[in-house]
């Protein structure tokens, strides 16, 4: 359906997005995981026609947009990072404005405006300012003005930024829904790996302005098939296990977060063992030891050294 | 889909009551306390003088000849000697254009804003064509004699004194007249001739012929009035800058990228700006025009051809408000339309007028603020207040929608082409 084909963004000196590959098919929920500057926004930016690329293009049904972005617009509902919004306007107003901008009026607009209003939960607050919002509706809103034309293809630019988690489960509730019940593909962008492992069927993680690894959520995780990840938790972190632990070819990739300890190691070592007999020599002592499933950040980790949050 | 910019821009304005209060209540303020306080400067107390007058005198006589001339005539008449000392003292107390010049234009309250340059005959034509002055006043040959001669002995035809006004200084021009006027009026002679003690000859017109283009009827420029023009059209211009900011605000929160998703094209979005900026500011200025006017009951006696200079007016703000959108969007900041605010409107103001009537000051000024929107509305206003009539404007609101073109047409070479980038 829509295909980004060695997409490149340059600014001056920065490479914003470089040579990247992506597809989404009807129907999908793709997710763009990466951390903060990995080039997200501009790539969403140049699919949805906003800003040119430096190189590369992006086909719509296999017709290039770049030189005729209407088709592909009339289908788009963007969702941006910021809220653009009128502040100073109340909700319904907001929707209003946007709906005839999108050419609706009269019966049809009166409708569709109680539908997102309903559908982002804010039939209630409607008429108050949404400067009087909090950050989660104004979030909800955000989204909703992105429906009012009932768009086949959805992209959303990091919807849950900075939201308590019971918005944050509201949209990510709504977006499934507009999905299953609508049959809207989604392109999901985000920093957050759980809302991308429990949307999308299909993730690109992003870093630096490249794909650095793509598939499905199993796929991905399968790059750390050969690697364990080990989570211990101990009763007190001291230097002595810390060095001795870094002092193992074996093991790497240590993070440590208050008292849990998680390292990374190859299948074929024993990890046990040899994490018990370090313990031992610098008297630490274990209050739990497990293997955990691997998370996709634990793959973005394995993959660049650092993690995905910083 | 324009409809609902300039629907929405009205609400955005209407609901922001900071912005209404700078649009709306500063310059009520403003024209309440400039407009006392320069009334009381016109009162003739202290403070800075508010008009430059600058008049020419030409005096192709001599007065002193003049009155020598009548002494030696009076002389060689036969009457009583007592009386004929009594007709040579009056004569040479009354040396009318002494009087005109000192006791007239001279006298306290005017002196501080009227200027008297004494010009050579052979310069009249070249004083006459100096937008300087104010007004001319031509005083022919044996000017002096002649008065005399009609005053005291009912001879000769009553004596000519040629006034040229400057219609470019139709404010200042109109006081002069006055004053000339009320000359005429023999206000100044009575009291002369009573200083002399020659109550009992009887004291005819001095008649003012020539060119005398003020309009006597008309009643001057009042201070609350004059600043209600001033701040009204230095007003205006700030709806320009606000639209623009508004609309800075509109790419700065990703808003204008909805727009553009929607197919939104940039001359629809181009025409809301200008349509919203001109019709906030005609609504600003009938508000405050409206409710100066009932205030200070302040008349219009062209209700149409206010409306239309306003509406003009509005024009060249809405065409402002384009261009200020354009470059915002083209320099991906505000700095166009802080700009605009901070320093260019003070100075339109300035040469434009909307503090005194700064145009009088020099020539250079005066052209300067013709061709700011402010300053050319300013004096269609003030032409209109004083009964000029809509013709005697017209050439103001063509050259504002002129101005207001030639704002568009630069906006639409500014406006960045796919209009998000940076
Ligand atoms: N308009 C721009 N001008 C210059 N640099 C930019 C611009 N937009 C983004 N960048 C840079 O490009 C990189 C990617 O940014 P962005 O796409 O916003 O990342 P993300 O959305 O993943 O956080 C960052 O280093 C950012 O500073
Ligand atoms: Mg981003």
């Amino acid at each position: 359906m829509l295909e980004a084909v060695e997409l490149t963004k340059h600014f001056k000196q920065t490479k914003a997005v470089d040579r990247v590959n992506l597809y989404l098919e009807q129907g999908e929920i793709v997710g763009l995981l990466g951390p903060n500057g990995a080039g997200k926004s501009t790539t969403i930016s140049m699919i949805s026609t906003l800003i040119p690329p430096t190189s590369g293009d992006v086909r719509f049904h296999n017709e290039s947009i770049i030189k005729e972005p209407a088709k592909l617009r009339n289908v788009l509902g963007i969702v941006p990072q910021e809220i653009a919004l009128y502040s100073d306007l109340s909700a319904k107003e907001n929707l209003r404005f946007f709906g005839r901008i999108h050419r609706l009026s009269g019966a049809e607009l009166n409708k569709k405006v109680d539908e997102v209003l309903a559908l982002i939960g804010l039939t209630d607050r409607q008429n108050d300012l949404v400067k009087h919002f909090s950050g989660g509706m104004k979030r909800r809103l955000n989204i909703g003005a992105a429906l009012l034309h009932e768009p086949k293809l959805l992209i959303m630019d990091e919807p849950t930024v900075g939201i308590d988690p019971q918005s944050r489960n509201y949209i990510l509730e709504t977006v499934k829904r507009l999905n299953q019940e609508k049959q809207m593909t989604v392109l999901y962008t985000s920093h957050y790996m759980e809302e991308v492992e429990f949307l999308c069927d299909r993730i690109y993680i992003m870093d630096k302005g490249c794909i650095i690894a793509s598939g499905t959520k199993d796929e991905i995780k399968n790059i750390l098939s050969s690697e364990h990840t080990v989570e211990v938790k101990v009763e007190k972190v001291s230097e002595s296990f810390l060095h001795a632990l870094r002092s193992q070819p074996v093991i790497h990739h240590i993070t440590v977060q208050e008292r849990t300890i998680t390292v990374l190691s190859p299948k074929e070592i024993n990890v046990f063992r040899l994490l018990f007999q370090l313990a031992e020599k610098t008297n630490t002592v274990f209050t739990s030891v497990e293997i955990k499933t691997p998370t996709l950040e634990d793959v973005f980790l394995h993959l660049t050294g650092r993690a995905l949050r910083d | 889909m324009i409809g609902t910019f300039v629907k929405k821009q009205l609400l955005l304005f209407v609901r922001n009551r900071h912005e209404l209060l700078i649009l709306l209540g500063m310059p009520f303020v403003l024209i309440t306390i400039l407009g006392f306080a320069l009334g009381n400067i016109m009162d003739g107390n202290d403070g800075q003088p508010a008009v430059h007058a600058k008049i020419a005198f030409v005096n192709e006589g001599d007065e002193q000849q003049d009155i020598q001339k009548f002494t030696h005539e009076v002389e060689a008449m036969r009457m009583p000697e007592n009386e004929k000392q009594l007709l040579i003292e009056a004569a040479r107390s009354l040396s009318p254009i002494t009087v005109l010049k000192q006791d007239v234009f001279g006298a306290k309250p005017l002196k501080k804003y009227i200027r008297i340059v004494d010009v050579p005959p052979a310069q009249l034509n070249k004083a006459l064509q100096d937008d300087e002055y104010t007004a001319i006043v031509r005083l022919p040959d044996e000017f002096t004699y002649q008065m005399l001669k009609h005053l005291f002995f009912q001879q000769k035809q009553p004596t000519n004194l040629f006034f040229y006004v400057n219609e470019e200084k139709a404010w200042t021009s109109e006081i002069v007249g006055q004053i000339i006027s009320e000359f005429q009026q023999h206000y100044s002679l009575v009291s002369a001739l009573g200083k002399a003690g020659v109550k009992e000859f009887a004291i005819p017109d001095i008649h003012v012929n020539g060119k005398i283009e003020t309009i006597t009827k008309k009643e001057p420029i009042r201070a609350v009035t004059y600043y209600m023009i001033g701040m009204g059209v230095m007003f205006a211009l700030y709806v320009a800058s606000n639209v623009g900011s508004y609309a800075f605000e509109e790419k700065q929160s990703h808003v204008f990228d909805r727009m553009l998703l929607a197919n939104v094209s940039k001359w629809s979005y181009m025409t809301g700006i200008f349509i919203s900026a001109m019709l906030l500011s005609f609504l600003q200025l009938m508000i405050l025009y409206g409710a100066t006017s009932i205030i200070y009951g302040i008349t219009w006696p062209d209700v149409a051809a206010f409306l239309l200079v306003t509406a003009a007016l509005s024009f060249a703000v809405g065409g402002l408000a384009v261009l200020l959108t354009s470059l915002n969007f083209r320099t991906n900041s505000e700095q166009a339309s802080r700009f605009f605010q901070t320093v260019l409107v003070t100075m339109f103001s300035l040469v434009g007028g909307s503090f005194f009537p700064a145009g009088q000051l020099s020539n250079f000024i005066n052209t300067l603020g013709a061709f700011t929107p402010n300053g050319a509305s300013m004096s269609a206003y003030l032409k209109l207040l004083q009964g000029y009539h809509l013709a005697d404007v017209a050439y103001s609101i063509v050259y504002l929608c002129i101005f207001s073109a030639a704002t568009m047409v630069l906006s639409v070479w500014a406006f960045p082409k796919r209009g998000n980038e940076a």
